[in-house]
């Protein structure tokens, strides 16, 4: 017989009760008068409120949110200056043309892209740590608890989830703050399904270009299908897979710490140790990845982009496309987009001859005037876009978080096979009512 | 001591006061970023935000909730709770319109300073001061031989 089935609950929860009667028990004893009111029983009035609590959550989401991203884009953009006018200059000492496309493409623009991502780390993880001190991310989780409980996730995955809306990466980093290992597997698992920024161009442009006044409801559906299917994700593998059912799913007990003043000293500790990880093991990954695509993309070297490897691969997932609609450009698009979902619009752009820096309204009218979405199919492209993996660094990211290929791979792989699914649905259903 | 964390009337009209402006800001921000017609004939320095805007709603609805309760002592929290995000909100937008103007010299784009700056929020943390000064004062003197709660 089991301890749980001795005690007839969680042994957790008996522990946490018992430790409670026996402290009231001694201070009902040697405490007269009324207990004493705290600061921090002055603003949990607020932050605990059972109407406000949720709203001030999200209040405080929304600031942390825009900090991240917002205040630290300076500092990306500097990044990426940087590393594309040191790639220019190193192309410019190296007279050997694949040597030079090398370095300045492979080597500057791997390196850049790795360390755009590093101002917003940072930013995130200095926030976070801002919270933590103060004692209100404690308050944060308890309070969005109870919503997020029947999805099989806990309420410290809330911030993951949205801080995904405008980066993975992040998102997935912050599920550190998960205690138990399951439900953080869990939240990395449903976290790519939330539509990260680099997605938005993508749907701009291909609702923009197929689906007229419907396009700004088409974005917004993404959005709420992002939210829809990650929750009910988490809810099926909850429901299937043995890992996430294994035992009863213990209670949320925390104990709720005394506000403090947070140190910057503090705080910054906290976010050097955490972002620099990212630099120090995901790093070299993506840095990998990113080689490894030019390389396929550049060769055979010389030949124009069609006849390249990947557009060899295009040809070759062309059929696999088909039923929903997409050609081998749609194909090489989503291809591309495995790395980072930024490239997606410079792809459409580089294969209607108008190149990278090319103004959107022309990709647009090239996709009209080329056919190569209807409303249907375009729909549907967006809705696997948001669907399938978001980037390359996102891998990377679940690997190291995970320190699971299995994990890893499921992520991908199921991804993918809802993208896949949920584009066909689309177009099935909308070919038989009669839309494309 | 919880007798003396009960604001006074002034308080509880002033802090009503500034409920009913942050409430008219948020909802103008939702309402301008929900639906671009209105967006339109929104005033200029009003931002189309809809997330904003509903962060400027619980501020809000924190000072209302501050003066409806002014004869209890959690009027003092909730009141230093609102004026806090008061003051997180306007030194995020300052820091945004910071950002923004590094960027624009960074990258060689355009910065629209006065739109930043304009921002309600930034503003509206002036008359957010004094009370965010009492409730802070009032919350520091609080400590647990000094005060207690009648619960």
């Amino acid at each position: 017989m089991s301890v749980r089935e001795v005690l007839g609950e969680e042994p957790e929860v008996a522990m946490a009760e018992e430790r409670y009667r026996v402290i009231g028990e001694i201070l009902s004893k040697v405490f007269r008068g009324a207990r004493p009111l705290t600061p921090s029983d002055l603003l949990d009035k607020a932050f605990l409120n059972r109407g406000l609590g949720i709203p001030i959550f999200l209040a405080l989401w929304w600031a942390l949110f825009r900090f991240t991203f917002d205040v630290s884009a300076p500092l990306s953009d500097l990044i990426d200056i940087i590393f594309s006018r040191l790639g220019e200059f190193a192309s410019s000492l190296i007279g050997n043309e694949w040597w030079s496309a090398f370095v300045s493409d492979a080597i500057c623009g791997g390196l850049g892209g790795v360390l755009v991502f590093i101002p917003p780390i940072f930013f995130l993880f200095l926030g976070l740590a801002l919270l933590e001190d103060s004692g209100y991310l404690a308050r944060a989780a308890f309070v969005v608890d109870k919503i997020l409980r029947p999805f099989g996730l806990q309420g410290r995955s809330f911030i993951p989830l949205l801080l995904g809306f405008g980066c993975n990466i992040p998102g997935i980093m912050a599920t550190r703050t998960i205690p138990s290992e399951r439900d953080r597997i869990l939240t990395i698992c449903v976290n790519p399904l939330i539509t990260c920024s680099a997605r938005l161009p993508v749907y701009v442009l291909i609702a923009g270009a197929v689906l007229g006044a419907y396009a700004p409801m088409a974005v917004f559906t993404m959005y709420l299908l992002s939210i829809v299917l990650a929750l009910l994700m988490a809810l099926i593998f909850k429901a299937l897979i043995p890992y996430f059912r294994r035992g009863r799913r213990a209670p949320f007990i925390l104990e709720l710490p005394d506000y403090a003043r947070p140190t910057l000293r503090s705080a910054l500790t906290h976010m050097y140790e955490r972002g620099i990880l990212f630099l120090k093991k995901a790093g070299t990954i993506i840095f990998l990845g990113i080689i490894v695509v030019w390389l396929l993309s550049s060769h055979p070297w010389g030949a124009p982009l069609d006849q390249s490897y990947i557009a060899t691969l295009g040809r070759w997932l062309e059929p696999i496309f088909r039923p929903l609609g997409f050609d081998w450009r749609g194909a090489v698009a989503l291809f591309f987009g495995f790395i980072a979902k930024e490239i997606v619009v410079g792809t459409f752009a580089v294969f209607f001859g108008l190149g990278e820096e090319a103004e959107i309204e022309e990709v647009q009218r090239s996709i009209v005037e080329l056919g190569v979405f209807t409303p249907l199919t375009g729909f549907a492209f967006m809705a696997f876009t948001l669907l399938y993996i978001p980037c390359l660094a996102t891998i990377g990211i679940i690997y190291r978080e995970t320190n699971s290929v299995k994990w890893t791979l499921f992520t991908v792989i199921y991804g993918l096979i809802l993208a896949y699914l949920i584009a066909l649905l689309i177009v099935v259903i909308g070919g038989l009512m009669g839309l494309g | 001591m919880a007798e003396a964390l009960r604001p006074n009337r002034g308080i509880a009209i002033y802090a009503a006061f500034l409920g009913v402006l942050y409430l008219i800001t948020g909802l103008i921000e939702f309402l301008s970023g929900l639906t671009p017609h209105l967006g339109e004939l929104s005033p200029w320095w009003m931002p189309r935000d809809i997330f904003g805007g509903l962060s400027a709603i619980v501020i809000g609805l924190l000072y209302i909730a501050s003066s409806t309760s002014w004869r209890r002592y959690e009027s003092m929290g909730y009141l230093l709770v609102a004026t806090l995000l008061s003051a997180l909100f306007a030194v995020l937008y300052l820091l945004i319109a910071g950002a923004n103007g590094l960027d624009s010299l960074i990258v060689g784009e355009e910065w629209s300073w006065m739109e930043d700056i304009s921002r309600p929020e930034i503003w509206l943390l002036l008359p957010s001061l004094p009370p965010l000064i009492l409730s802070w004062r009032m919350a520091m003197r609080l400590k647990p031989e000094a005060a207690t709660s009648e619960a």
